[in-house]
Parts: structure tokens; sequence; C-alpha cells
């Protein structure tokens, strides 16, 4: 009788467990799954937004509330996750609220890679954010076709001209503006000047072979000569894209955009001089592994002293000393120092040829005219000062003087010098596009493929 | 979760009333009326979707544009065709296998170990099941702090003089799979411990008393007793690591994200970047493979081997 019971038991715990593992099986195969992980983050947005398109429903509608004063809110999403940016933010949209009483920004800070998930989201089911965080390139354009976007052509006319046109450019499609800059940088080398002086050496060559030169020396010298998180793919694809910058310059890189041929000359010698490099092992232990912003990261092994320099833009010295455990006021402990990146011998492209990053906000379709009045007033001369000193460098042309880093005034004099920016290219290119290049630069990295079979796997993917 | 097992209940509810009930109609009325809730909830969460996703994988589509790039069953072909994807399933395969020869083993000889009369046996149990109750982003995270380079495993090894012993743990892309598959099994050889000890001990002792009686060595008492009553565990154990492995996303996505250079990706990591990179089309089209990939081997492994143990209980699943 007792041996039955148990019998009976087990079959029920036998009956029990598949069960759970066949549902939970397919429930893991459902495509909703991560969307909606992603979703259940945002349901409270979700829910606030709704009642803003709600409150915003017709054109005629805003225009008179903006005259009258009705109560209008926006929605603000943004990655400045961490302070000062986060503070200052929150300082700024309270100040605007303040000026103008019918206003109510409701702030959504996220971080970066929450972001883009819980945006895709909201994308999906038209439940746009009135501000959110965009990088322009393929997925604006995106945006722009599925009419998820505002056009701000209008709305920001009077007031665009005061922003540095290389940088209001990277918002529109096909001359149409959807959003407005902030933050503009160029990439180069971020270099420990205490490590290159114990090299024997100066500062990084102008040259890519001198720099190779250089690499070598460091490394001789037993030190890292470089860090790199290859792991998250993208700061390695700052080395393949500059060199296909420096190989074949704007004229090249407009083609390239025009054709999503990446079997092209430059693409090639790019990868080529890639392999030079990585051939020379210049790279910290585990760097395959290694993400960008992380203790065993780019950033932490910068932070910590443990490598010569990277490639990387202008928001590398405050991750430094995040990793460093330093405030931002304060100084590392160790000087750093910034070089742009060198010209390629034989390359057609020239130095004031520059690739870079350029940080923004679109309006999404639903958003109130005062939306667009925000974003006049984040970018103005004071707040972008603000920014200027504490976060990252301003599209503002007159709030420049308030930096005072010179390794920060080099950075912005070589994006103000520009006369072609490219943007980073796994932004530049649709997401997939985008990814494609990152993957085949991993690969680079890893010496698992050639220059040639790279050029024609993101060929394959761009459809050129 | 919750919704994929409720019509069970409500299909168990309905054998029961079906037991007892009268002959006549109004039993069914009543019987459909409690079932419309659980049935409308699975309806919405769990048959929508799917049917979303399987109409999405015919269009190539960005997740927010127009749906009206119809391309058949291209999305199909291209995931079936592409090299990450095969190198995924493989990735997924050898961690069953592992997990099979190597995790399942490793269980059993500890359960056998911890079921004898030895010292301290409730305390080792508690230590052994330790693991599994974490969660396993906490696995993760605590296991690439341990495994980075220079990590805490790195300067152990410096310590003992084991310097040439050293490897990229996660970053070499041909150690970073075994040292997944060792987390893993850090992680879950308690829970099939623990279910190994409750088989042992449903195992009689007399039943092994009376082979000693008839002079069968420990080996011949494990093989020819043991084992076999232990059957119906091993079975849902082995079934258990299976669908783990087939599933595996989180610990992967935290220690590597599938990396480096997609060394260590496994069908749901491949499946989560298709949708980071916006094509929610394709995306679908590899949801579907792997739900029918998961359900042949469920229903497969249901059928040929826990047939024998759940006779007519799991029959319907």
């Amino acid at each position: 009788m007792k041996h039955r019971k148990t019998r009976t038991l087990r079959m029920m715990v036998v009956a029990a467990v598949v069960a759970l593992a066949v549902a939970s099986c397919g429930s893991d195969a459902s495509p909703d799954d991560t969307s909606s992980d992603a979703g259940s983050d945002t349901s409270t947005e979700a829910a606030t937004d709704a009642a803003t398109s709600d409150a915003a429903t017709s054109e005629g509608a805003e225009e008179t509330a903006a005259e009258s004063g009705e109560p209008v809110e926006i929605d603000w999403w943004h990655i400045q996750n961490n302070d000062p940016g986060l503070a200052d933010w929150q300082a700024m949209a309270d100040a605007f609220m303040a000026e103008n009483p019918n206003v109510t920004i409701n702030i959504t800070p996220m971080e970066n890679e929450a972001f883009k998930a819980a945006l895709q989201t909201n994308l999906q089911s038209g439940d746009v954010p009135d501000l959110f965080q965009s990088w322009g390139g393929g997925s604006l354009r995106q945006q722009v076709e599925a009419g998820l976007v505002r056009d701000i052509t209008d709305l920001s006319s009077g007031w665009i001209d005061q922003l540095s046109p290389a940088t209001t450019g990277i918002h529109q499609v096909d001359g149409v503006q959807y959003g407005i800059p902030y933050n503009a940088g160029v990439f180069g080398f971020w270099y420990n000047q205490d490590l290159w002086t114990e090299a024997g050496l100066d500062a990084p060559a102008d040259t890519w072979e001198g720099l190779l030169e250089q690499v070598q020396t460091i490394k001789d010298a037993g030190i890292t000569p470089i860090a790199v998180g290859a792991g998250d793919k993208w700061p390695a694809h700052f080395y393949y894209g500059y060199l296909m910058i420096r190989a074949g310059g704007e004229e090249a890189m407009n083609a390239l955009a025009e054709t999503s041929d990446f079997t092209a000359d430059n693409v090639i010698t790019a990868g080529e001089e890639v392999l030079r490099l990585v051939e020379l092992e210049p790279f910290q232990d585990g760097f395959l592994g290694a993400g960008w912003d992380a203790p065993d990261g780019e950033s932490g092994t910068m932070a910590r002293g443990d490598a010569a320099m990277d490639l990387m833009g202008q928001w590398a010295p405050g991750a430094f000393k995040t990793q460093a455990g330093v405030e931002p006021t304060d100084d590392l402990p160790f000087e750093l120092k910034w070089a742009p990146f060198p010209t390629l011998e034989g390359g057609a492209g020239a130095p004031g040829e520059v690739f870079g990053g350029v940080d923004g906000f679109v309006v999404g379709k639903d958003a109130p005219d005062e939306a667009v009045d925000f974003l006049e007033f984040l970018t103005n001369e004071e707040n972008q000062e603000t920014w200027a000193t504490s976060s990252g460098l301003p599209v503002n042309p007159d709030a420049v003087d308030v930096i005072e880093d010179p390794q920060m005034q080099q950075v912005l004099e070589a994006l103000n010098g520009a006369d072609f920016l490219q943007i980073a290219l796994d932004q530049y290119f649709s997401p997939e596009v985008g990814a494609a290049i990152n993957d085949q630069t991993a690969l680079l990295f890893a010496q698992e493929t050639t220059p040639e079979e790279a050029g024609q796997a993101i060929t394959q993917v761009a459809g050129g | 979760m919750a919704s994929t097992t409720t019509p069970r209940t409500g299909r168990g509810s309905g054998r029961r009333s079906g037991n007892s009930r009268h002959p006549g109609r109004p039993r069914w009325h009543t019987i459909a009326l409690l079932l419309l809730p659980a049935l409308v909830l699975y309806a919405v969460f769990v048959l929508y979707p799917i049917v979303q996703s399987m109409r999405y994988s015919l269009f190539d589509w960005n997740g927010f544009g127009p749906l009206d790039t119809f391309i058949g069953f291209d999305n199909f072909a291209r995931a079936l065709a592409s090299g990450e994807f095969r190198a995924a399933v493989g990735h997924v395969t050898f961690l069953i296998v592992a997990s099979l020869v190597v995790q399942l083993p490793f269980a059993l000889g500890l359960a056998l170990l911890l079921n004898s009369k030895i010292k301290g046996r409730a305390l080792l149990r508690t230590v052994f099941f330790a693991p599994y109750v974490l969660s396993e982003v906490v696995t993760g995270v605590v296991w690439r702090q341990i495994l980075r380079p220079d990590g805490l495993l790195d300067q152990s090894l410096q310590a003992v003089g084991g310097e040439s012993l050293i490897q990229g743990w996660l970053s070499d892309p041909d150690v970073v799979l075994a040292s997944l598959f060792f987390i893993i099994s850090w992680k879950y050889f308690g829970l099939h411990m623990v279910l190994m000890l409750a088989g042992l001990q449903g195992i009689p002792k007399d039943l092994t008393e009376a082979a000693s009686i008839d002079g069968a060595s420990a080996w011949e008492s494990f093989r020819y007793v043991t084992l076999p009553l232990l059957g119906p565990t091993i079975r849902v154990s082995a079934f258990l690591s299976v669908i783990g492995s087939l599933q595996t996303f989180d610990i992967v996505w935290v220690t590597t994200k599938g990396g480096p250079i997609g060394a260590s990706s496994t069908m749901a990591t491949f499946l989560y970047d298709q949708f980071r990179r916006s094509l929610f089309g394709y995306a679908s089209a590899v949801s579907i493979i792997i739900f029918i990939l998961c359900l042949v081997v469920a229903l497969f492994y249901q059928r040929l081997v826990l047939r024998q143990d759940v006779e007519g209980v799991g029959a319907g699943a």
C-alpha cells in the first residue's frame, strides 16, 4: 500500500516536471518573449505615453495649446543614467518647466542597451516617446520610413543655425530635420603619458606605419600597448572604420554608403591594416571577450594603467574616472592625453576627414510643439555650457569657451576643423548592416577571417 | 508560464467532473464557463503570439514599418543556411551531450555517496544544492568575475605555480564553451543530485539486502537493483537537462553574450541577437525553428523514453 502511494506520488512529480519543462520550452521559443521582457520595464512609460498622445491628438489643438498654455506632457527618454548628466538634465527639465508652467516633462533615463530594447518595443506598438536618444543614420531612416518621428524642419528653422551645421545634418533624412544634436566628438587615441614615457616614447605618431612601430616598442618595454573591448565589437570597429576612411577618404566613404559594396579597395586595405595591427599582439589579455565599460573591459584596463592607449570617443576620460573611482572633477592617477588617428601612407584620406559620433534627440510623431521648444532650450548656450563642463562636448559653438581641459579642446578642434565627419559605421548603416560590420571586425581581431571574406560577408548583408 | 499551466488544471477538473457527472447537458455549460477564463488567457498570451510570430516569419520586417514585404519561407531558408545559427545549434548539442555524459553521472555518484551514512551528510547536501538556489544572472556575474583575465582563478593558479594552465577562460574561442558548460553544471548538478537522492530513497532497502544475501557485490547490486529502479528518475533528470540545454540563455548572455566571435552562442542568444538587429521577420522564423526543435525533442523523448514512466499521464502534453 505504502509502496503504491510513493509510486503514484512519483508519477505525479514526473508529470508535473514534464509539463513544466514542455511549457517552458514552448514559452522560451515564443518570439515575443524578449520583447515582452523589455516591454514590462516600460509598461508604465507606455501608459503615460498613451496619455500624452491622447492629450495631443490634433495638430490644431496643439497650436492653441501653445498659445493658451494648456497643459502638455513631454516624455523624454535619455541615456544619461549616471551623474553628472542625470542630475544636469533633470535640472534643465525643471528649469524649462518653471518657465513654462503648462509643460510637464516626464524623464525616463535608461542604460544604453536597456534603452535600445525598450525603444524597439515602444516603436513597434506606436507609443513613441516624444523625445528620445538617437544617433541618426540607418536607424533614424527606418523610423522615418515607418512614420514614427516628426518633421521639425519648420519648428527648428528659427534657431537651428546656432548649432554647428556639421552636427545638425546627422538627424536629417533627405533634407528633413527630425532631431537636434546635443553632443559630438571624434574618435582618437587616449593615451597614458606615464606609460609612453616609460617606454621611451613621447606621443602617438601621425602615420600608421609610425604608430605600428611605436606599438612594437611599447610591447618590447613590457607594457600592453592597447586596450580594446573586442567583446563588445564596436570599440574594435573604430580601427576598422577609421582605416577605411584613411584608405579611401570622403569619396570612398560616400561611395560605400551609396553602393553598399564592402569589397571596395579601401575596405580591403582597412582589413589588411587591422590584421597587421592584430599580428603584433598589442592587446590586453582576454581582449576578445572584453567589453568597453567594465572592470575587466577596455575602460577598466585603461583606468588601472594596464594599457598604454585606446581608441575611443570623448566620453572615455569620464568612463576611466568612474572605473578608477575618481570624482569627475578630479584627475586620474596618470596623465591622460589625446592624439588624433594617424594617416595611412598611400591612402586617400586626409587628416581633416574624421570618424566620430553625434548624439541627439529625435522628436516622436505625437510630440507637442513644446518638445521642440525644449530642444532649443536644451541646446542654448547656457545649457550646452553645463553639458560641456561636466559630460561631453557641445554642438553649440557659443559654449566652447567653457572647455578648459586641453585634451578636450584638442578633440573639439579636430571636430570643428573637420572637412568630413563620418559617424560610427554601426550607427550610420542600418542596425543589420552595422551588426555585420561589428561581427566581421571581431572576426578580424580574432584572425578568423581574411579582409576579402570580411568585406564579402558585410556586402552580402548590405545587399551591395 | 502561469497561463500555459492553467489549461492543464482545467483539463484535470474536466476529468474529475467527468467521473462524478450526472448525465445531462447543463454540466457542459458549467464546464465551458469555468474553462473560459483560462482558455482566454491561454489564447491571448500563448496562442496569439505564436500565430503572430508565424505570420511575421513570412515577412521581411524591421519591427515597426508596414508589414508588406512578403517573402514566403526565405527567412527559414536563410536561418537554416546560416553558419552562425548552425554553430549555435552545434554549441547546444555539445551542451546536451556533455550534460548527459558528464553532469548526470557526476550527480548520480554524489547522490549515491550522500545516500550512504557518512558524516556531515545533511551539510554536504545543502552545500551541493546551494548553487541551484542562485539565479542564473547572479551565477553568471560571479563566474565572470572569477574567470576573467587575472581574476580569482588565474591568481589562484599562479599562487600554486600553475601559470601554464591559465587560459582565456571566457575570451578564447576554443575554451569558452567548456567554461560555460562548467558554470552550467556547477549551477545545476545540485538539482539533479537531489532528484537522484529522492529516487534512491524511494528504493526499498529490502531489495538491496536481498541482493547482498544472494551474494551480489556492491557493483552488481548497483547495476542490477539500484540502477533499474532509479530509471524513472534518471530519465526525468536527463529530460530536464536536455530541455535546459536547449533553452540556455541567461548564463551565456551575462558571461559572454555568446562571444567571443560567436563561439559560445546558443540558439536563444542567436535569436535575441536577431531581435537586437531589428530583424523581426527573420528572428520570428528563427524562433519558430527553435520552437519546432524543442517540440520535436520533447515529444520524442516523451514518446520513446518517458512513456514507460508516465503511461497515460503526459500523453497529451
